[in-house]
């Protein structure tokens, strides 16, 4: 009797491991230690053991009796799921409490990917002061006083005559008076200008410069640059066409923009210039040895074709629900 | 600029619809922003960037057609002229030649002032224009035609024969056609009769002496004047005219005569009259502006691609400049007078670029001869970066405020003298006037805007330049207000040593060791605070609660901490950290044993430790405190510390006599000095 009750036990153990129905586990249940069932009909055999052997044979029954119930109790478990853990005194549904994560400016992230493209390429990352003179911010960019072209700067002055940058072509100027070519950088940073701020329009906003000097640099290497530049940014077979602009210190000028399904146009992207060579000239460079390229990325812009934002204010309103989507 | 179609096709015509011509004009630098529907017409509704006033006419836009499409212009060919000689006569005096390089006005007797015809009227109006009458209607034709500005007077209101070209002189009085009284300053460019202004130079006519239904003799003036004379007058009369727009790009000297003449022609078409005397003032330059060479290997060299030279003289001829061969395969090119943008060999590479179009150009990624190498702009762009990192992991949203800000907001964050600030000269508004001299005043900005959409626990950090004493810097701002943990388990309010431990937690991930954590006098902004030196002497860290007054002043209705910490000297410590080596770490563990008293809440914690090191000597490695408790069972200005001191021997261990030796030194070190009580 007692090798018949070792293999119930074996037996059971095996067929309650195999079941994923819990209908079906009750059946099985029953059948082992229903009123009627297997166990009840092999523990009847008690009237066969001797006197001797009984109290062995009682001990095996309730072992394995309870190691019966055992064995459904934690099959109705297993199939009872997630919650199986509360038995455990542990509901781990409860939230963690450990503090959330924070999260990353949109206009950080724009910069960060685009400077991961170029830094890639192997630029460079410099910076620049945000007051500057009224020499890097237009005379040494060629932007004569008193010239229209100025009218496309607008800038804030100071009352000590300095001024807030306008562009960040700046740095441009400043990287150029510190090293000599092979030039590339990228410079990321804040630009001001006095215009009337809504939907599309910010007093302060961000620009993302570049600058490639060095023998041989041509339109090529620019178109090249900057192709790989809105395949990286805006996805593989992203369309680009160059269409001819106008900015003081670059020439020839050109305006890069991308192709959009969803718009069926054209969309102004950036702007882009060979390095004029009265730039070059002016931080000491010789035009005749040296060519070179320069672009100018609008950061908010980028951020808002990327993201879907409709309005520039957003970025500076720091509303932490809108904040949070970027983490 | 508005450009009709049915008057392109009067010089030339492209053979293309409104739509096809767009995208040509746009992809060779002129850019058409819309296609419109006026009147029944197509027009193209253009920008014209500030290099290129040539364009700001038909005919200059006509040349830019004909060079994209391979066409001739027929230009119009002016035949009236004026007598020479006989007549009533006008004199011209020009004060200073450099203002105004040439002066004509004609004298026309005997028009008969009325509506233009109609065909040209409309034209005016397709330009955006007013159809006025048929002698200044002429003029306008002539300006949106050749691009020359024009002014017809009414010669009988004139005062005197003599036209002065000469500064204004300080109080006078000038009423323009637009019937505006401007009181001019002193070196305001104005054209003059004997008594008074009749004109500011290039910019407006005035009322007195405009053509009216009543004129018979008209004197029409023909001239160039300086553009930066020109836009300083706009600017400071704030006249936007066609005419300032034009003067301030750019006027070609050499084609004003034929403007007059073409004007004339159709004053007298139009409104009849007898051409009277031509006078005329001329100081021009006679500068035929010096070939540019135009190299083959250059072009190369900056396009990537070779151009061939058959194409090179087909293009540039289209355009108006004359090609001559030159040695050695080189062109020598000369610059028509209206293409004063062309200066160099750049110029002319950017003329065969833009209108063969930049699809011609190969797209090719630049030989990687360049070797990057790490520099500091780099290093300290990635630093920034981990700290940005650092504290979204802490759970920090970032923010980017305006750097700009109002006085009222300043001095509402602790910064009364406004004095110190400085000042944007030409704002918008009242809200950027001032340049930020810390990031304060644009989180409590950003926290009232949250508090006011029910996001109450913040945290928020910013990254920025500000600007004090002359000196820009960058600056990392930090905010903590609500709880600083609030969930199911844990609920703790925002503390100053919250603050602090972040402060630490950041820069000691940047390098930074230990910091000399000193208490800070109260600022107008903050009331608890405590600073850490810079490596100048000056404050590297400032971290406080922020004044009740200031948070009434904003109106935030809760608790706010701010820490300001100046970047740039612990990036500095970050590039300088030297490569170190690494210790085994001790073989028997460390010996813990509490120590707790009762003592005065005005002795520093900082004190204490200090005095427990000194006392327990080099075996003494670690003083933390675990507890503090004030308040119930604690006798007033009283706190009762807990503090956990951990003993560690370089070479085997402690026996229980000598540690209980140094706990009982350290013991009486603290009762003799500060009078501690032990429970």
């Amino acid at each position: 009797m007692i090798e018949a009750l070792k293999q119930l036990e074996q037996q059971a153990q095996q067929e309650a491991s195999t079941l994923s129905d819990p209908g079906r586990l009750q059946e099985t249940k029953l059948k082992y230690l229903g009123r009627k069932g297997l166990f009840a009909s092999v523990s009847a055999r008690i009237g066969e053991v001797s006197a001797q052997d009984k109290p062995l044979a009682g001990q095996e029954m309730n072992r394995v009796k309870r190691e019966l119930e055992r064995i459904f109790a934690e099959a109705e478990r297993a199939l009872s799921g997630p919650s199986s853990s509360s038995a455990a005194g542990v509901d781990v549904t409860m939230p963690g409490t450990f503090p959330p994560c924070g999260s990353l400016h949109p206009l950080t992230q724009v910069v960060r990917e685009i400077s991961s493209i170029f830094r890639g390429l192997g630029y460079s990352i410099a910076d620049g002061p945000e007051v500057e003179s009224e020499y890097y911010n237009f005379e040494a960019l060629n932007i004569p006083l008193d010239h229209p072209a100025r009218d496309g700067f607008d800038t804030f002055y100071l009352q000590d005559g300095k001024l807030l940058r306008s562009q960040t072509s700046t740095v441009q100027i400043r990287v150029m008076e510190k090293s000599r070519p092979p030039i590339k950088v990228i410079a990321p940073g804040r630009v001001f200008r006095p215009d009337a701020t809504d939907a599309t329009h910010s007093f302060v906003f961000h620009q993302l410069e570049g600058l490639f000097i060095d023998r041989g640099v041509s339109f090529a290497h620019l178109k090249g640059t900057l192709f790989t530049f809105a395949q990286s940014f805006f996805g593989p077979g992203t369309r680009i066409r160059f269409r001819p602009s106008f900015f003081p210190f670059t020439e020839p000028s050109a305006e890069m923009d991308i192709w959009s399904d969803k718009r069926g146009g054209w969309l102004e992207v950036l702007g882009s210039g060979m390095v004029h060579p009265n730039v070059l000239r002016k931080a000491g460079i010789d035009p005749e040895k040296y060519t070179g390229f320069a672009f100018g990325v609008g950061v908010e812009r980028m951020a808002m074709m990327k993201y879907g934002v409709e309005d520039i204010r957003q970025f500076y309103e720091n509303d932490v629900r809108f904040l949070r989507q970027f983490s | 600029m508005r450009l009709p179609l049915s008057w392109l096709k009067e010089y030339v015509d492209p053979g293309l619809s409104a739509e096809a011509l767009a995208e040509r004009l746009s992809l060779s630098g002129t850019a058409v922003e819309s296609v419109l529907t006026l009147e029944g017409e197509p027009v193209l509704d253009l920008e014209i960037t500030s290099n290129r006033p040539d364009c700001l006419s038909l005919l200059g836009l006509a040349r830019e057609t004909a060079a994209l499409t391979g066409r001739k212009v027929s230009e119009p060919q002016a035949s009236a002229r004026s007598p020479k000689g006989a007549g009533e006569r006008i004199d011209i005096t020009v004060e200073d030649h450099k203002l105004c390089p040439i002066y004509t006005a004609r004298i026309i007797t005997g028009v008969r002032v009325a509506p233009a015809p109609p065909r040209w009227a409309k034209a005016l109006r397709l330009c955006g224009s007013r159809d006025i009458n048929n002698v200044v209607d002429a003029t306008n034709y002539v300006l949106f035609e050749t691009g020359h500005p024009l002014h017809a007077f009414d010669l009988d209101k004139l005062s005197g024969r003599r036209i002065h070209v000469r500064r204004s002189r300080k109080g006078e009085k000038f009423t323009g056609i637009d019937g505006n009284l401007h009181e001019l300053d002193d070196e305001t460019l104005i054209i003059a009769d004997d008594e008074r202004p009749v004109a500011i130079a290039g910019v407006m006519g005035g009322r007195q002496t405009e053509v009216t239904a009543s004129t018979r003799n008209v004197l029409l003036e023909a001239a160039c004047f300086d553009p930066v004379a020109v836009r300083r007058a706009r600017r400071k009369y704030k006249l936007n005219t066609e005419s300032s727009y034009r003067f301030e790009r750019g006027v070609d000297a050499l084609g004003v005569e034929r403007a007059s003449e073409r004007a004339l022609e159709l004053i007298l078409e139009w409104a009849g009259g007898t051409p009277g005397v031509l006078a005329k003032r001329a100081r021009l330059r006679p500068r035929p502006s010096k070939p540019i060479l135009l190299r083959p290997g250059r072009v190369e060299q900056l396009l990537g691609v070779p151009v061939k030279t058959p194409r090179v003289r087909a293009v540039l001829g289209r355009l108006g400049f004359g090609v001559k061969s030159a040695r050695a395969g080189a062109l020598s090119v000369s610059v028509p007078s209206f293409r004063r943008d062309v200066t160099q060999e750049h110029d002319l590479i950017e003329e065969l670029l833009r209108i063969d179009g930049f699809e011609r150009i190969p797209t090719l990624l630049p030989p990687t001869s360049h070797q990057t190498v790490s520099d500091e702009g780099t290093a300290r762009a990635e630093a920034l970066d981990e700290v940005r990192n650092h504290l979204k992991a802490l759970g920090f949203q970032e923010i980017q405020t305006y750097g700009l800000l109002s006085g009222k907001a300043l001095a509402q964050s602790g910064y009364p003298d406004l004095s110190l600030a400085t000042r944007v000269t030409n704002p918008l508004s009242a809200e950027q006037e001032y340049l930020r001299p810390d990031l304060a005043c644009g989180m409590l900005q950003a926290v009232l805007y949250n508090i006011h959409r029910k996001s109450l626990s913040l945290k928020l950090f910013e990254i920025g330049q500000v600007y004090r004493s002359g000196q820009e810097q960058t600056v990392l701002g930090l905010a903590l207000s609500g709880p600083l943990e609030e969930n199911w388990r844990r609920k703790s309010p925002s503390s100053i040593h919250d603050l602090k431990g972040i402060v630490e937690n950041v820069l000691s991930a940047q390098g930074q060791p230990p910091m000399d954590w000193r208490p800070a006098p109260a600022t107008a902004l903050l009331s608890a605070s405590a600073e850490v030196r810079g490596a100048e002497g000056g404050v590297g860290v400032r971290l406080g609660t922020v004044r009740a007054d200031v948070l009434k002043a904003w109106d935030i209705p809760q608790d706010l901490l701010f820490a300001e910490i100046i970047l740039y000297d612990y990036l500095q410590a970050r590039s300088q950290r030297k490569p170190f080596k690494a210790k085994v770490p001790p073989k028997y563990p460390s010996v813990r044993r509490d120590i707790a008293f009762v003592v005065d809440e005005r002795i520093e914690v900082g004190s204490l430790e200090a005095a427990m090191k000194a006392a327990g000597g080099p075996s003494l490695r670690e003083v933390r405190l675990f507890d503090e408790y004030r308040g119930k069972n604690m006798p007033a200005g009283k706190r009762s510390l807990a503090f956990a001191l951990s003993y560690q021997k370089d070479e085997g261990t402690f026996t229980d006599e000598e540690i209980q030796s140094l706990q009982t030194h350290i013991g009486t070190e603290l009762k003799q000095k500060f009078g501690v009580e032990y429970r």
